[in-house]
């Protein structure tokens, strides 16, 4: 017993001296640090020419030929390029790279060194982002005679096939064609991995930053990069991502001051959040848009154009965008979301639950019919939960007598219902991948992509015909007309539903200063300081 | 070591609930108190008469049902939306504008079905393949035993999460997974009787009169299994209420709008802060109703166990 | 019968029950209608590098050939390349377990802590209200939706009266110590590295609080089942005849022979505490096994699953062996069958 009352009283003796504040001596001084509390679950890898899930960590410990800045994402401007020209029939890229770029390892920046990214980019197997590079022709057999480097300065593209020239120069400033140091990563070479396997959590760029930390589900960390020469070293020395999945404990670091930025509050919370002192919710509209999709197969009712616009007609756009999400998303009915070239502010949809009736009854379905409709579980576009969002679009269709049974599931099984053409109506979204409009354009209209439109088995040649033409244009009035009619073709006949175009919000402490993001780039760390 | 409890084996103690006092327990012995004596001991402990008021306020709740409920649980008002509780909403409105206290109304109605049905279920299996095991001995109940050591060694989560997965998240689903994990304890209790049972000399009778197996199954041996196996499950429903609630906060159960109890805590949980009546009056329901199940299991226990009863 | 007979026959037995278990889950993960492919390339990759990655996984050949080789490569102690992070395995969960064995070690001795002392207070005071207010904080621990606790404990103790820290292993400035074990605060104490300790053991409280609390029930419940039976028994009531006081008998003569079927619920629950840690750990930014599950799962991460499944089953069955020798060990009258 007595031993007991020992090991009792030595365990409360530990609980008390743990209890006891205590201070430790960190490296960097908590106002150099930045922490994010955000979600990071699904990132599986910070390899640049791999990541997909996340930006901010590649964008921040590589530079890329050209950049996009101080949120103008129509016009690139120069990085490790300081020049670059592109002939007539838009095939051609020749880039003049600055002299004396060094990477955060110490070597010297070269031509050599991105024409190895790129053939990383086409040659690692089963890469997520790969596609990126590959939808313009270039594969592992061809991309020396594509990308070629013609003295140390200088980077040739000639292009096999004609491709947009927003569009390429879009793609030259995202994560994959962030520029690794080619040296570096040769010598962590094991098995023909490309690197792979070491640059999962490690760097080789010439950003501002290079990684410290990285572990997988747990967190992300970043710190200077010494030898960064390609603008001013930052003010913030480390920032930190810590994976915190329930967003009610993002907010709970908040408050208590561990987390200084969150980042996926959902529409409620930002809302309780403006209210409080201490936090300012920076928002602006996202590159992107949540939508229900129908597939014109499954349910013979879906089929018919005039039920499609049934659809669109019950929807209460307005209660979705101002009740539930709170502000924190816009109307949209518009293909290419607003921020783009080829936007178009047209709402020719209301909520009109009568007319949405008539266009039943006028197709055959005055009766109703039923239908299955998948969601992801968590959380939709704009931080709304799915389920809420689900269960309000049941309760609109419902209304015009269309009963829906709601299947909230795990992205892998959804996306793999979607994909195999196997779904009735989806609820999901679509993110920018790189900002031209023939990045929504092409997987909503052509179904030759064999993408959105396609996994609906929406198959409309005369759209396709026209998402290729737009594709290849320049950003002129012409293409802004193509762009028009595509948007009303798909209002008119499409199978999508658009619902809202979300808004990329971030919860911030007031600590920080100068807080700058756009939804490409997501945030500038450049100006920031703190406090 | 010699005043160690009466386990006759550390298997035999996995599979009853502790210390293991049924295998001991005999219809015939206490056969003519039984209702009287229930009633006493149940008088003498209030917990355990507590447990039984809930359990059964709550499954007159679930009766009640559409009298109790303010209105519609599925009914959305999006200008009233998280609108606190009030003298007309006594649990407040949640993100869609829906009654609270209606949704854990017409929950209950779920949680008791889903309960009380798992448990039938695995009952049902368990027993059957337990009392079968411990009848005919040798091949059958080795395959048994290693089947159940199986499922017993597989991460029950892990396990219901896989198999809601295939079969499509819905409640029922999830419902399935879970008897699929829970039969095992029950197909061991079922077999440990019998094997306590079998050699008694009214079981012998019972076979030189002619009996055939599946009479003295039925007559004998179910009937004096039904004891702990009453007691297993009331214990066991809490735990299957609070299974089927893990499974819809990590999105493997019950399919929004269902005003299942464990999807309204989900849901509900980031309003936490700022909304709290959301989650915590489903969440409330949940910790009195499996509190509940837990006093009144305990109670018929200490009731039934001949050893327990007479300490005091 | 000797024990090395027994326990060679119960590893063999052991080793049956885990191939049967990587055949179910084999099965299961792959009948599953969703995709890792499509999970780990994301919902913008073409459909055809999807059905190349499919191959390059060798995903597109016959079940039984896949498990063929999965089998070859268990047999050499080779768990398989996760598809999503392209790491082997094992090497995850060499990274995910320590901290799980932590937070599930230090939830078991807050449980025994409070669930031993409740379960002898509801026993020697049976039906009076110490055994009620014992009996309903113990079981309401068991009756609460984990998740909903943890998230009200971290609202109250972190937020609002922030005496205690946030989720993680370690506060965002503190260094970690150098990895032994991967065990932090083991780690800690073995480096000497106080104040990596000292935070370390702040973090574990709350969470280690919501799982233990979680198996509080159990352990009162067993306590006090036990304790009520050896009270009862001859040498007890000898000893109450000779004069030995109430607390004498309880404490000296009672408790440690009652103590010892809550050893084996101890030893069984690691079990219950795995499954607890599942929901804990995503709440809490855990870096843990369960959260790797619940990671895996939800992307079919087959080889992944088939891990994590596979490490907790083997634990579970070595946690069983060991329960049942110590039970033979303890006491002779046990046949080994």
């Amino acid at each position: 017993m007595r031993r007991l009352v020992a090991v009792g009283a030595a365990i409360l003796l530990v609980g008390v001296w743990a209890a006891l504040p205590g201070r430790s001596a960190p490296v960097y001084l908590p106002q150099q640090t930045v922490v994010i509390a955000r979600d990071i679950s699904s990132v599986v890898s910070l390899d640049p020419q791999v990541s997909y899930e996340i930006g901010d960590p590649d964008l921040l410990s590589y530079s890329n030929l050209v950049q996009f800045r101080h949120g103008d994402l129509t016009h690139p401007q120069p990085s490790v390029a300081s020049s670059w020209t592109s002939s007539a029939d838009a095939k051609t890229y020749t880039f003049h790279l600055r002299p004396g770029i060094k990477f955060a390892g110490g070597n010297v920046l070269t031509s050599a060194d991105v024409v190895y990214t790129f053939e990383r980019a086409v040659n690692i197997p089963k890469d997520p982002a790969s596609w990126l590079i590959t939808q313009m022709g270039i594969d592992p057999k061809n991309v020396d005679q594509v990308v070629k480097a013609p003295d140390p300065q200088t980077v040739v593209v000639s292009l096999p096939e004609p491709f947009s020239p927003g569009a390429f120069l879009s793609i030259m400033a995202n994560t994959v064609a962030g520029i690794v140091d080619s040296k570096t990563v040769r010598q962590h070479v094991t098995n023909n991995d490309w690197g792979t396997g070491w640059l999962v959590d490690h760097s080789a760029g010439s950003g501002p930053y290079q990684i410290a930390r990285w572990e997988r589900l747990v967190t992300i960390e970043l710190v200077p990069n010494p030898n960064y020469n390609l603008g001013p070293a930052p003010a913030i020395k480390r920032i930190v991502w810590p994976n915190i999945q329930e967003n009610t404990v993002q907010r709970n670091m908040l408050a208590r001051g561990d987390a200084d930025i969150a980042r996926d509050l959902s529409a409620s919370q930002l809302a309780a959040l403006k209210r409080e002192a201490g936090f300012y919710v920076a928002q602006i509209p996202d590159l992107g848009e949540e939508y229900l999709g129908m597939d014109v197969k499954n349910v013979p009712a879906l089929g018919k154009a005039q039920v499609r616009q049934a659809v669109k007609y019950a929807l209460d756009y307005d209660g979705i965008v101002r009740e539930l999400l709170n502000g924190n998303g816009l109307p949209l009915q518009s293909i290419v979301p607003k921020g783009l070239f080829g936007y178009d502010p047209a709402m020719p949809y209301k909520h009109d639950p009568a007319k949405a009736k008539a266009l039943l009854t006028e197709a055959g379905f005055g009766g109703g019919f039923s239908v299955t409709m998948l969601a992801p579980s968590g959380t939709a576009a704009g931080g709304v939960s799915s389920g809420d969002l689900a269960s309000k679009i049941k309760n609109d269709l419902e209304a015009v007598g269309i009963h829906v049974s709601i299947r909230e599931v795990a992205g892998s099984e959804m996306y793999q219902t979607y994909r195999a053409q196997k779904s009735e109506m989806v609820l999901a979204n679509w993110y920018v991948d790189y900002p031209d409009p023939d990045d929504f354009s092409k997987p909503f209209g052509d179904y030759k992509q064999k993408s959105l439109c396609w996994r609906l088995q929406y198959y409309n040649d005369p759209l396709a015909a026209l998402v290729d033409q737009a594709g290849g244009l320049e950003n002129t009035p012409q293409r802004g007309a193509l762009y028009k009619r595509i948007n009303d073709m798909m209002n008119q006949d499409g199978p999508f539903a658009l619902l809202y175009q979300p808004m990329v919000s971030y919860a911030v402490s007031k600590r920080i200063q100068h807080f700058v993001f756009d939804p490409v780039n997501d945030i500038d760390f450049s100006q920031m300081t703190k406090q | 070591m010699s005043h160690l409890p009466s386990v006759r084996s550390a298997e035999a103690l996995k599979d009853a609930p502790p210390p293991g006092a049924f295998l001991r327990w005999d219809r015939r012995a206490g056969e003519q108190s039984s209702a009287r004596l229930v009633w006493t001991a149940f008088r003498r402990s209030p917990l355990a008469l507590a447990g039984l008021v809930i359990v059964a306020a709550f499954v007159g709740i679930a009766v009640l049902a559409p009298v109790l409920a303010i209105q519609n649980p599925l009914a959305q008002d999006l200008n009233r939306r998280l609108l606190a509780p009030s003298e007309t909403h006594p649990f407040g409105l949640d993100s869609l504008g829906r009654d609270v206290l209606s949704r854990v109304v017409y929950g209950a109605r779920i949680s008791v079905v889903s309960g009380v049905s798992v448990v039938t279920a695995a009952i049902f299996f368990g027993t059957t393949a337990g009392t079968a095991a411990g009848w005919h001995g040798g091949w059958w109940d080795e395959a048994l035993m290693r089947l159940t050591d199986m499922f017993l060694a597989f991460p029950p989560l892990v396990l219901a999460m896989a198999i809601s997965a295939i079969l499509r998240p819905s409640l029922t689903n999830a419902l399935i997974a879970i008897a699929i994990t829970s039969w095992p304890s029950y197909a061991r209790l079922a077999r440990a009787q019998t094997l306590a049972i079998r050699p008694r000399n009214y079981i012998e009778a019972a076979k030189a009169q002619g009996a055939r197996d599946l009479a003295i199954v039925l007559r004998h041996l179910i009937p004096n299994a039904i004891a702990p196996l009453f007691v297993q499950a009331t214990l066991d429903i809490g735990g299957i209420i609070l299974t089927a609630a893990g499974l819809a906060f990590i999105g493997f159960g019950a399919q929004p709008p269902t005003p299942e109890w464990g999807l309204l805590v989900s849901e509900g949980r980031s309003f936490l802060m700022d909304q709290w009546w959301i989650a915590t009056f489903p969440a409330v329901a949940i910790l009195l109703l499996v509190l509940g199940f837990n006093l009144l299991g305990d109670g018929v226990r200490d009731v039934l166990d001949p050893r327990l009863r007479k300490v005091g | 019968m000797t024990l090395l007979q027994y326990l060679v026959r119960r590893a063999g037995l052991t080793a049956f029950v885990i191939f049967g278990i990587t055949l179910v889950t084999f099965v299961l993960t792959h009948v599953v209608p969703a995709d890792p492919v499509v999970s780990y390339l994301g919902d913008h990759a073409p459909q055809d590098l999807v059905v190349t990655a499919r191959h390059q996984l060798g995903l597109d050949r016959p079940l039984p050939a896949q498990y063929g080789i999965y089998l070859r490569q268990l047999v050499r102690g080779n768990l398989g390349i996760s598809i999503m992070d392209n790491r082997p395995v094992s090497a995850d969960l060499r990274q995910y377990l320590p901290a799980t064995v932590e937070l599930a070690t230090a939830a078991m001795v807050v449980a025994i802590a409070i669930g031993v002392p409740a379960g002898i207070a509801s026993a020697v005071y049976k039906d009076a209200w110490p055994d009620h207010v014992a009996r309903i904080f113990a079981l309401a621990g068991t009756s609460l939706p984990i998740f909903y606790l943890a998230l009200l404990l971290l609202g109250v103790l972190y937020v609002r009266l922030g005496v205690l820290p946030g989720p993680g292993q370690l506060g965002i400035y503190t260094t970690p110590p150098q990895p032994v074990t991967g065990m932090v605060v083991v780690d800690a104490l073995l480096t000497g590295d106080w104040l990596a300790l000292r935070d370390a053991l702040q973090h574990l409280i709350l969470p280690a609080a919501v799982l233990g609390y979680y198996q509080t029930g159990l352990i009162t419940r067993m306590t006090r089942g036990s304790l009520l039976e050896v009270l009862r028994q001859d040498y007890v009531r000898t000893a109450r005849a000779k004069g030995v006081s109430e607390r004498g008998v309880v404490l000296r003569h009672a408790l440690r022979n009652a103590l010892l079927p809550t050893v084996t619920v101890v030893g069984l629950a690691f079990g219950g505490l795995l499954s607890g840690a599942v929901l804990t750990e995503t709440i809490f930014a855990w870096p843990g096994i369960g959260r790797y599950a619940t990671n895996s799962v939800t992307n079919v991460d087959i080889p992944a699953v088939l891990g994590v499944t596979l490490v907790i089953a083997v634990i579970y069955s070595v946690a069983n062996l060991a329960v049942d020798v110590l039970y033979a060990y303890l006491d002779p009258q046990i046949r080994y069958t």
